[in-house]
């Protein structure tokens, strides 16, 4: 159980699948976010000059991990903010906070691997095993 | 890994079906040879056509196209209908993330010895006239609040009106290039902004801009009133309604996931999530979808108008004496309410098609006038090195799949296996040997994309033919592609 990566790609015939595992939702949350940033381009190579606080509602925690890495695509689309780090700092009552680190985005810099249109809620189901979490997540790109 | 035992009978050579059991309101009809059904199946497309199956409302049948793939939710080619009266649904997922995604053909004069020598200069000059990849933007200037929701109502009349093309661009149009019963209320601050920048732009992943020649012509009465003959040049637009889109369905999603509890409506999988016809969150979302659907139509109207200053400029002449006209433009991600016969009745249905084209015969209403003798062009994408087809629809698509067909070639190997495969191979001079020249802004698309992770086009089309849905009228061969 230990060895067991954070988050992992799995294969989808047009898309990009994620498994992600965490012990608490909160890590489960940050591992997703991290996860699906390292589809989408190098953190590595992403300044951390800029914050962005996120906060999401939902009615469950499929939910509420759609709108959060949501609002992770919504920035990099629509305020070209590339993300390099991110933290989630509760995830509770319906509702997870948490924030992103990154700058502006530029194209010959940051290695844009995936353009993720949407998260999608395909078979999406958090499922607690044991004292951790894990979620299958499926994006469309 | 099924979660049912999924039993195939034989209806013809063509066609398939999966009979109604369990909770299924109708039977999954799969249109495939023998070799493309074996794919359908173990990718779970049919898995998913059998849980379309599931929604309330489903007339008939859940149909699943040749070039079928699994998807999120629908699989990418299903074909749905839903009565109202029935209790019927609309669900975003049957639509899709990028509603309206389609494609635009418009054919020249040009002949491809003409355009071989200027491929380069061309491939260059559309490069820099249609942003494409990641965050492209600025095409032409940003679109105003005002802008934008006249273009969630007018479409590609908007572009028109803005000097972006011709009137006679909006009658080649499927629905002319705008659906009314679009309400700019019901879409969000957010789909607006990621939209505003957007106009004119290709965007990434599969979306592309192809130089075909005609290469093969099987209906010459039929290709003559599109304007096609055998070694023209031409040019396909794929594209859709980028992130505004995205931002509308990702909206309607969450809140689907409400109604779909609100009116106890059980689903198989939560991508399905969906809202009766008549209810405020069904006539909310369907609102919303017609204008990003109208958003799309207008991309594709602007892109079409850059296209054609790239062409004016490399070949020294406006493009209308090129010959430039536009044959037709289709919707492969859509939902809309058509009139059909079921149960011997004329009944107004929510046809849904993800991944699929609206195929409608000679003499219906909706084929534009220049074709209604003829029937609908249908344009068939096929893989970046093989071929695209030109189709036009035929009677038998009305009796059977609500006037749907195919729309592609279908991808059958995913993209890291792809991107596997294309590992420390030269894509490019692998293309080039295929006799098509690639400019693609991504590396990463490109190795995705590469024709060996599609299906067969010529199987696919052949299918649609052979069960007298759709028929050939001619074979597209690339010269050059641009790729987001």
């Amino acid at each position: 159980m230990a060895q067991e990566p954070p988050f992992e790609e799995f294969e989808h015939p047009a898309d990009i699948g994620l498994r992600v595992r965490g012990q608490s939702l909160q890590e489960l949350f940050e591992n997703a976010a991290r996860g699906m940033i390292e589809l989408m381009l190098d953190p590595a190579r992403v300044g951390q000059r800029r914050t962005l606080d996120i906060e999401v509602e939902g009615d469950d925690p499929e939910s509420m991990l759609v709108a959060w890495l949501g609002e992770i695509l919504y920035a990099f689309d629509a305020d070209r903010f590339s993300p390099a780090r991110v933290e989630v700092r509760s995830v509770e009552g319906g509702r997870a906070r948490g924030r992103i680190w990154g700058e502006e985005f530029v194209d010959w810099r940051h290695d844009v691997r995936n353009v993720i249109k949407a998260v999608t809620w395909h078979n999406l189901k958090v499922e607690k095993r044991g004292g951790s979490y894990e979620v299958s997540i499926i994006f469309d790109v | 890994m099924s979660k049912y035992d999924i039993k195939v009978q034989k209806i013809t050579d063509f066609i398939w079906e999966v009979p109604r059991s369990g909770g299924m309101n109708v039977p999954a009809r799969v249109y495939a040879d023998a070799g493309l059904l074996e794919h359908i199946v173990t990718d779970n497309a049919l898995e998913q056509a059998v849980n379309v199956a599931f929604l309330p409302g489903i007339v008939r049948a859940s149909y699943v196209m040749p070039d079928a793939h699994w998807g999120y939710g629908f699989p990418i080619g299903g074909v749905a209908a839903f009565d109202e009266q029935a209790g019927g649904v609309i669900s975003p997922g049957g639509i899709g993330f990028d509603i309206n995604c389609g494609v635009r053909l418009i054919r020249t004069d040009l002949r491809a010895e003409d355009v071989r020598p200027h491929l380069e200069d061309l491939v260059g000059a559309l490069f820099h006239e249609v942003p494409c990849g990641l965050g492209s933007k600025n095409a032409i200037r940003r679109l105003s609040k005002r802008d934008l929701e006249e273009v969630m109502t007018d479409g590609a009349k908007w572009a028109v009106d803005n000097g972006f093309g011709q009137e006679e661009d909006l009658v080649r149009t499927e629905a002319g290039g705008a659906l009314p019963g679009a309400d700019p209320h019901m879409v969000s601050e957010k789909a607006r902004k990621r939209g505003e920048p957007q106009m004119g732009t290709l965007g990434s992943g599969n979306h592309f801009l192809e130089v075909d020649v005609v290469e093969e012509v099987y209906e010459e009465r039929v290709a003559d009133v599109f304007g096609i003959a055998k070694g023209l040049a031409v040019l396909q637009i794929h594209c859709g309604s980028r992130g505004f889109g995205h931002q509308v369905c990702s909206d309607y999603l969450n809140l689907m996931q409400r109604a779909s509890q609100k009116y106890g409506i059980e689903l198989p999988d939560r991508q399905l999530a969906c809202a009766p016809l008549g209810s405020p969150e069904g006539r909310r979302y369907f609102a919303a979808m017609l204008a990003a659907a109208n958003f799309a139509w207008c991309n594709r109207q602007v892109i079409m108008s850059l296209a054609a200053g790239a062409f004016g400029r490399v070949f020294g002449s406006d493009a209308a004496s090129l010959g430039w006209r536009q044959v037709y433009d289709v919707c492969h991600n859509i939902a809309k309410f058509e009139e059909h016969e079921l149960d011997g009745e004329k009944r107004t249905l929510c046809v849904h098609r993800k991944g699929a084209t609206r195929a409608f015969p000679a003499g219906h209403p909706e084929v534009p006038q220049p074709y209604r003798e003829v029937g609908q062009p249908v344009l068939i994408p096929g893989d970046m090195g093989t071929a695209s087809y030109l189709l036009v629809g035929a009677e038998r698509a009305m009796r059977e799949t609500w006037g749907s067909t195919c729309h592609g070639a279908g991808r059958m190997m995913s993209r890291k296996a792809a991107t596997r495969k294309s590992k420390g191979r030269n894509m490019l001079r692998e293309m080039a040997e295929m006799g098509v020249l690639v400019r693609a802004q991504g590396r990463a698309t490109l190795a995705e994309e590469m024709p060996f992770a599609y299906k067969d086009v010529e199987a696919v089309v052949s299918v649609m033919q052979e069960a007298g849905i759709t028929r050939k009228v001619a074979r597209l061969k690339p010269l050059a592609v641009i790729k987001g």
